[in-house]
């Protein structure tokens, strides 16, 4: 498989940690960031191609953060693969999800295969 | 003469004493504090581990932020509000008929259109012209009213809520979003809460980035470092001290929870009173003092919100002048209460507290300063003695402002860094010269303005604080 | 009086002077070392919760055992500090690393902290145990009768906490009374009561009969407060057991709308219109569209968007001059989903051109996918 340049936007530093350890573990290249405006940033600066994004963040929240990045002329959205991860788990978020570009959806609780085998699948489409 | 001497030696005799008996009950609010900020401390770390945070059993709440004239800041502190981690509430911006283009943002930005929402009148304000909600934000409502005072927006705010409890908020205010999940919780552990009130410190000098406190440090100026050290010590005793006792009779109103229920059934914020926040919760003591209802009013160490504080004097001594005024007018208003066995240790001990040591503190400090001097003057007292009363005087007042900074220390240790801690002990010292005195005029001015009966708020100027940095 | 201030006025006000200062020397002085010492316990946190999280995460991705950890362990801030780092990681995780975690979570020290708390007289620190007895693979049978028990209390936090316990280890007994108790009690909210019923749908068996069953049998009973009936019809569609909708239509069938609880009737909409139960569009049409709450109207709105029937189409045009605002949208969002209409280009009675147009134009933004 090919290496990829993620970034991870979660605030529960464990979680986060987790994922991190187990996505560079199969050799991609991680960063991570626990607020939502320094996310934003990251991804407008450095471009990754793939982002892990919670919704409940401090400072922005993941639907906030996709909504800016799909108004914003400069940013190609289309070419950002992203996975969302979140507690709320009612229908209408995960449409919101969608709607706004996430490619994924995955709620927490969270199976670690089940994690890995969606970015897996983002990854190749 | 020799009468005359006799008279002043007496007064001086009574202003000690009077001295003593402040600064006693100082100190013993200190000790009550202490207890109290440590037993809170450790069941915040039970609850912490418990994973009891995680579930839902909040009371739902209803945020209210009412906004007059604040197109600068009223988006950012709204979405600041949006973002927190509850599942079930409400965000209830009231526009309180503001004159700039504060209703055109809020409308433009969160893309706010008319809904048809049921407003029950269940307390009185200002007539609502029109309720918005939005499709991207479903938590958020904003409420359109015409001017009234801040306790009328409040009140129009309670109206419109759905929600079990109201947590109101100021403009010039940010609430620490994981904290606000402890006073929360205090209503859903014990049913007989009404009230939760928190902590508000100096924001001044903290770095803030979209709603979240970033790095903490004591203010820049003066004015702001003293009132760092103010606010320190007056949360500490004034309130953990007295929630000890069960009496706690001021809830900031930068920040505090109520029951809604409670709140209408005492008839909402009152509006022709300056001092509103402390007024309500008096008069909800009172309420449920009279009718016999088994009811408490908390205040939690913990919680924090940060609030931006006037920096320059002219501002600040209206601050403190509108603060005082409301403090007489609460307690004109809840006389009957004063020394009234029926009203328990708060008509026994807080209500003549206040009285005594907070409403009457100015007149008796400034005539005490003014009696000595002449009392030094005409011969009655040596000049070795008044020195001595002094630095004793002063002396009282540092150890307890450095104990208000260091139960901060032992307990929640805010500032990271060991010279924000020093500058704030240097400030305790540095109080107590000039700035006490100045303090105790605009007190004292503030009584005089009661009598007259001004109900002016003093405009407040705004430093932007909150500024992304 | 006076003489005796003139003679010993000075020294007494000397010495309390002195006192002062002495003691406030004293507080400055305890306040640094207190300072010192609290940075000294902090940074030791500081670096073992990070030498410990590291050995958990390797932990849970199997790369190294229990007994890697707990040589770790050496003193109560260890085992403090390693019961929040699991506590932390444990709520966002499911499957095989929760079960390592429980693992790493009954290592004998813990479990004997639980056991204790579980005993214990404070209602937080049994609800403390009860939530870490939920997470637990099994725990010992004797523990259910005491945890049915709790669920009977009036402390929302322990009620809640052991029932939630009895959801993953319960029998359907233990289950249906501890509900019972739940739903009972006013204190506990309405997203709680949610989060547990919710939490049975991940056990049992994959059709929920027994589950569904309780639900209905719950829904009809008059005990429980009508407010709480609305979260059972909305679990009794996540559980999509289509048997259920004779119930339902039989419960919703038997209501006066005038008096019926506003949330009762819009959860029996919503699920019976999404079972596509047509029997309910007269009154949609005829009640519901019309009544004076916006929020049945808007549901009424969304469930004709269900059937899409030709006959809605007029009261869903006249839906779509509703005072309230979401009552419009839901109403446009429904004529969106009529596969023959000109959606764009409807241009309803009473909507100006522009109206119809920004509205329809919202209904379409929000329903494009973007990919």
């Amino acid at each position: 498989m090919s290496q990829k340049h993620i970034l991870v936007v979660e605030d529960e530093e464990m979680t986060a940690r987790l994922i991190v350890y187990r996505l560079k573990a199969l050799g991609h290249r991680v960063e991570h960031m626990n607020d939502g405006m320094d996310g934003l940033k990251y991804i407008l600066d450095k471009q990754p191609e793939v982002v892990v994004l919670d919704v409940m963040l401090p400072g922005m929240s993941g639907f906030e953060i996709l909504e800016i990045l799909q108004d914003s002329d400069e940013f190609d959205i289309s070419a950002l693969k992203v996975i969302m991860l979140s507690t709320k788990q009612k229908a209408e978020d995960i449409s919101r999800g969608f709607n706004l570009g996430a490619m994924e959806y995955l709620p927490k609780p969270f199976k670690m295969d089940e994690f890995l085998l969606r970015l897996n699948r983002i990854i190749k489409q | 003469m020799e009468h005359f001497f006799t008279v002043l030696v007496i007064i001086n005799i009574l202003v000690f004493f009077y001295f003593i008996l402040v600064n006693g009950s100082y100190i013993v609010l200190i000790i009550l504090s202490y207890f109290q900020t440590k037993q809170s401390r450790e069941k915040e770390n039970l609850y912490e581990l418990s994973g009891l945070y995680g579930t839902n059993l909040y009371r739902t709440v209803s945020i209210l932020a009412p906004a007059f004239n604040e197109e600068q800041s009223v988006i950012e502190s709204t979405r600041a509000l949006l973002n927190l981690q509850f599942s079930d509430y409400e965000v209830i911006v009231i526009n309180d008929g503001s004159t700039d283009q504060t209703m055109q943002k809020l409308i433009d930005h969160f893309d706010l259109r008319i809904v048809e929402r049921h407003v029950a009148k269940l307390i009185d304000c200002k007539p609502v012209k029109a309720i918005y909600g939005s499709r991207k934000y479903p938590k958020l409502i904003v409420v359109d009213k015409e001017n009234g005072r801040k306790a009328d927006a409040l009140n129009a705010g309670i109206n419109v809520s759905r929600k079990d409890l109201i947590c109101a908020v100021d403009s010039d205010s940010l609430l620490e979003a994981d904290v606000l999940r402890r006073m929360m919780m205090a209503f859903t552990e014990n049913q007989e809460i009404i009230a939760v009130g928190g902590v508000v410190r100096v924001a001044n000098g903290c770095s803030f980035r979209h709603g979240v406190v970033q790095n903490i440090r004591t203010p820049k100026s003066y004015f702001g470092r003293i009132q760092a050290v103010e606010y320190l010590r007056a949360f500490l005793f004034g309130r953990t001290g007295w929630d000890y006792l069960d009496s706690l009779l001021i809830i900031s109103g930068a920040f505090g929870v109520f029951d809604r229920k409670a709140v209408i059934k005492v008839g909402g914020y009152l509006h022709e009173t300056v001092g509103e926040d402390m007024e309500l919760v008096v008069r909800l003591h009172r309420y449920h003092r009279e009718k016999g209802i088994p009811y408490r009013i908390r205040f939690l160490p913990e919680p924090v919100c940060w609030t931006e504080v006037p920096e320059d004097w002219q501002t600040l001594s209206r601050q403190r002048n509108r603060w005082h005024r409301g403090l007489a007018d609460t307690l004109f208003r809840h006389r009957v209460m004063l020394f009234n066995p029926k009203y328990g240790r708060l008509g026994m001990a807080a209500m003549p507290f206040f009285l005594f040591v907070e409403l009457i503190a100015p007149v008796i400090e400034l005539g005490g300063y003014l009696i000595f001097l002449l009392s030094y003057l005409i011969g009655a007292i040596n000049i070795t003695f008044f020195l001595l009363f002094l630095t004793a005087a002063i002396l009282l007042g540092v150890i307890m402002s450095v104990l208000a900074v260091l139960i901060e220390e032992l307990t929640f240790r805010r500032y990271d860094r060991m010279w924000d801690v020093l500058i704030l002990v240097v400030y305790a010292f540095l109080e107590n010269f000039g700035y006490r005195q100045i303090y105790a005029w605009w007190r004292f001015k503030g009584l005089i303005d009661y009598f007259k009966g001004d109900l002016e708020w003093g405009e407040m100027k705004r430093g932007g604080a909150f500024k992304v940095s | 009086m006076t003489d005796l201030l003139d003679r010993y006025g000075e020294q007494f006000m000397l010495i309390t002077a002195l006192i002062l200062f002495i003691l406030m020397l004293l507080v400055l002085a305890i306040a640094f070392v207190s300072r010192w010492r609290l940075r000294k316990k902090e940074a030791y946190r500081v670096i073992k919760s990070e030498q410990l999280s590291e050995l958990i995460i390797r932990y849970v991705s199997g790369e190294i055992e229990v007994t890697d950890i707990e040589k770790k362990l050496e003193n109560r801030t260890d085992y403090i500090l390693l019961l929040e780092l699991v506590t932390r990681l444990e709520q966002s995780l499911d499957g095989v690393e929760v079960l390592r975690l429980q693992k790493l979570m009954d290592i004998k020290n813990n479990r004997d902290h639980f056991n204790k708390w579980f005993d214990s007289d404070d209602p937080i620190q049994k609800a403390r145990a009860c939530l870490y007895f939920a997470k637990k693979a099994n725990i010992p049978a004797d523990k259910l009768p005491d945890l049915v028990s709790l669920s009977a209390r009036e402390e929302p936090m322990l009620s809640y906490a052991a029932t939630s316990a009895l959801m993953v280890h319960g029998s359907m007994k233990d289950k249906a009374e501890s509900i019972n108790n739940v739903l009972v009690n006013s204190r506990i909210s309405k997203m709680a009561v949610s989060d547990l019923l919710v939490q049975m749908t991940k056990h049992g068996n994959e059709y929920h009969e027994e589950e569904a069953f309780l639900l209905m049998s719950l829904a009809s009973d008059k005990t429980i407060p009508r407010e709480r009936i609305a979260i059972l019809i909305q679990v009794l569609d996540e559980f999509e057991y289509l048997h259920s909708i004779d119930f339902l239509w039989n419960f919703y069938q038997k209501l006066d709308l005038e008096s019926a609880h506003p949330e009762v009737l819009a959860a029996l909409l919503h699920v019976l219109s999404k079972f596509g139960w047509e029997e309910i569009l007269d009154d949609v049409h005829q009640y519901f569209a019309v009544c004076d709450k916006p929020e049945l109207r808007e549901e009424a709105a969304r469930c004709m968007g269900f059937f899409r029937k030709k006959v809605s189409i007029p009261i869903l045009e006249w839906l779509l001059n509703d005072p309230d605002y979401m009552v419009r949208y839901e109403a446009a969002r429904a004529l969106s989903q009529y596969k023959h209409l000109d959606f764009r280009n409807l241009n309803p009675p009473g909507l100006s051109e522009k109206e119809w147009h920004d509205l329809s134009g919202e209904v379409l933004a929000e329903s494009e996918v973007k990919y």
